[in-house]
């Protein structure tokens, strides 16, 4: 943390403060997000601090109510993509063989179709919701994961602490977990922000393309495509959930790029 | 963003050194096998993304029949169409039928419009078509040229500058960058035309300055990794003893960048921008809806919101093919431009 560039610092302090907004957003305030309150495109008042949207709802009740299908849930998604790319990619490394290749095979298939196709053709399979967007955004950001992790683990098992545990007989799920997953902390450390980063971009397309919540929810991307067309008239509507989500992308970059120079992995990443 | 999103880092596109590893693996085998291999794994993995695309569209929940007589059809009439469309065969059966058909060049009917899909997405595909093409053409020159300078400059002011900018425009979703464009270029200065109207029977060329938001967005979400990756080539080929040589002995720097470094350079560039193209497809899908651009991504959301499910089995088709077949010429291209990978293979 202390050696963090100031930029990765930033970052992290920003993605931790937006991350508790979503979270708590929706206990701060008594405003209905979803049912009118005033006239539709209502400039600023001490009413309605940034206005109302293009039905008359308070764009602030709306902005805290409607962080959670973005940020939140792109936190999970990487959380669990991370979590079960490590496994496979270390499975594909340690056994190799065939375990090997049906995973990276398997992993070919989805790497094939643009992200936001496997997301449409999830959206009409499930429905639209946040179920498709986070199903289809794990599903997406694992083959990347398992192949970084099957790349950073194949040196690690030349090591001699873990052939030390092979000598001592120990099992191979015991020395995965305890010998290897250590070893693989940096690498996952710098790459979690661009995941995130990933996770991120991603779900707020879809939601902006309409196959996330859908109307009357709140979500910040939603809140884009809903109030765009009236931008001339109520630029808070759209400002302000386009800030939050481009400053929340933002940050997630900076992160992944200050931890990544830290570590000193990335080399092409290092860059001012 | 897209195939995508997480290429900042480098390692997870990975295309160099996987190809690289796979051509090491199939050494002792020639090159006419190696091509083989390649074709064979390229249409195994499109067979499987076919199978993908038809459990997820046909499987789950939702019923292509109850969709396409709409909630007030009675209970026989549904069960009349769902035998009349084969819903009631088995699922491999209708998977068969479904790909044999696809393999035939004919997608089906659409739902909605009750129409051929072919005939129904030609338009929009070449509309679709034009958009990746112009931004394509754009994209090569711009990356080049902005990599390099920075690369010959590394450190310095214009190429921090240049990573700031990149950086903030690759983290930013492309519809983000579009509305604040469409804010500033249409609604405020009025330069250019918010919303792609084209009149019936005219393409995108016939009327450019719709073009240009649509471009410009792509071109700032997508030239972010290929300028990072061409300006980490040149500074590592500036390092380089013939390099390094050349300048002692007093060649020009214009002579230089021309006859050392773009050959240097541009093999993996080249398999980069193949890849990218490849990848723009979904870029070109939020493009289009955010400008309302007539082409595949705009029928994409309209299909999947009416639920007509052989229209988007078609673009996810089209679009996996578009992938995977650019991925194939990727790997040719690599091939075919570095020396010393073309030895290892065609020698053998």
């Amino acid at each position: 943390m202390r050696r963090l560039p100031i930029s990765g610092r930033i970052g992290l302090i920003l993605t931790v403060a937006l991350l508790a907004l979503a979270l708590a957003g929706p206990w701060l305030t008594q405003t209905s997000p979803t049912s009118p309150t005033g006239a539709p495109y209502a400039a600023p008042s001490s009413n309605h601090w940034l206005g109302t949207d293009a039905l008359g709802r308070d764009v602030v009740a709306r902005i805290l109510h409607g962080g959670r299908s973005v940020i939140l849930l792109a936190s999970i998604c990487t959380a669990i993509a991370i979590a079960t790319g490590t496994m496979l990619g270390v499975i594909a490394a340690w056994y190799q063989r065939w375990s090997e290749h049906l995973i990276m095979r398997s992993m070919d298939i989805f790497l094939a179709m643009p992200a936001i196709l496997v997301i449409s053709v999830l959206a009409l399979g499930i429905g639209r919701g946040w179920m498709a967007i986070m199903l289809a955004t794990t599903l997406l950001l694992i083959p990347d994961l398992v192949r970084l992790v099957r790349i950073a683990t194949l040196p690690l098992i030349r090591e001699d602490y873990v052939e030390a545990a092979i000598i001592r007989g120990e099992g191979g799920w015991a020395i995965m977990i305890r010998e290897l997953l250590p070893g693989l902390a940096p690498t996952l450390a710098a790459d979690a922000g661009l995941r995130l980063l990933g996770a991120t971009s991603l779900i707020a397309s879809a939601s902006f393309l309409g196959f996330g919540l859908q109307p009357p929810a709140a979500d910040w991307a939603v809140m884009v495509q809903e109030n765009r067309s009236g931008v001339l008239i109520q630029p808070w509507a759209t400002v302000a959930p386009t800030l939050l989500i481009a400053v929340f992308c933002i940050s997630a970059c900076w992160i992944g790029d200050g931890i990544a120079r830290v570590t000193g992995g990335h080399q092409e990443t290092d860059q001012t | 963003m897209d195939r995508r999103l997480d290429m900042l880092d480098g390692t997870s596109l990975v295309p160099v050194p996987d190809s690289v590893e796979s051509v090491e693996q199939t050494r002792t085998p020639g090159a006419g096998v190696w091509l083989l291999q390649r074709v064979g794994i390229t249409l195994m993995v499109l067979f499987g993304v076919s199978i993908l695309v038809f459990l997820a569209t046909m499987v789950l929940p939702g019923d292509a029949a109850r969709a396409h007589l709409g909630p007030r059809a009675s209970e026989e009439q549904v069960a009349a169409l769902r035998e009349s469309m084969g819903l009631n065969k088995p699922l491999v059966s209708q998977y068969l039928a479904w790909l044999s058909e696809l393999l035939r060049g004919d997608a089906g009917n659409s739902i909605i419009a009750r129409r051929p899909v072919t005939e129904m997405l030609a338009a929009p595909a070449r509309n679709s078509l034009v958009l990746g093409s112009v931004t394509m053409v754009l994209l090569v020159p711009l990356t080049l040229g902005l990599g390099i300078w920075s690369g010959l400059r590394a450190g310095k002011t214009g190429d921090h500058l240049i990573g700031i900018i990149t950086t903030l425009c690759y983290a930013v979703p492309m519809f983000i960058t579009a509305t604040a464009l469409i804010y500033v270029f249409a609604l405020n200065l009025h330069w250019l035309p918010a919303v792609s109207l084209m009149p019936s029977g005219s393409g995108p060329l016939d009327s450019w300055r719709i073009l240009v938001l649509p471009v410009a967005t792509l071109l700032l979400g997508s030239s972010a990794y290929l300028v990072r990756i061409i300006r980490a080539r040149t500074i590592d080929t500036m390092r380089s003893e013939f390099i390094e040589s050349s300048r002692l002995r007093g060649v020009p720097t214009r002579r230089i960048i021309i006859h050392h470094m773009l050959p240097s350079v541009m093999p993996p560039v080249i398999q980069v921008m193949v890849l990218y193209a490849a990848s723009l497809v979904g870029g070109v899908v939020i493009i289009e809806a955010v400008f309302g651009y007539p082409g595949l991504g705009q029928e994409l959301v309209r299909a999947v919101g009416a639920r007509d499910i052989p229209v988007v089995q078609a673009i996810a088709m089209l679009a996996a093919a578009v992938c995977v077949f650019g991925n194939l010429l990727a790997d040719l291209l690599v091939i075919a431009l570095s020396p010393r990978l073309r030895s290892e293979v065609w020698s053998q």
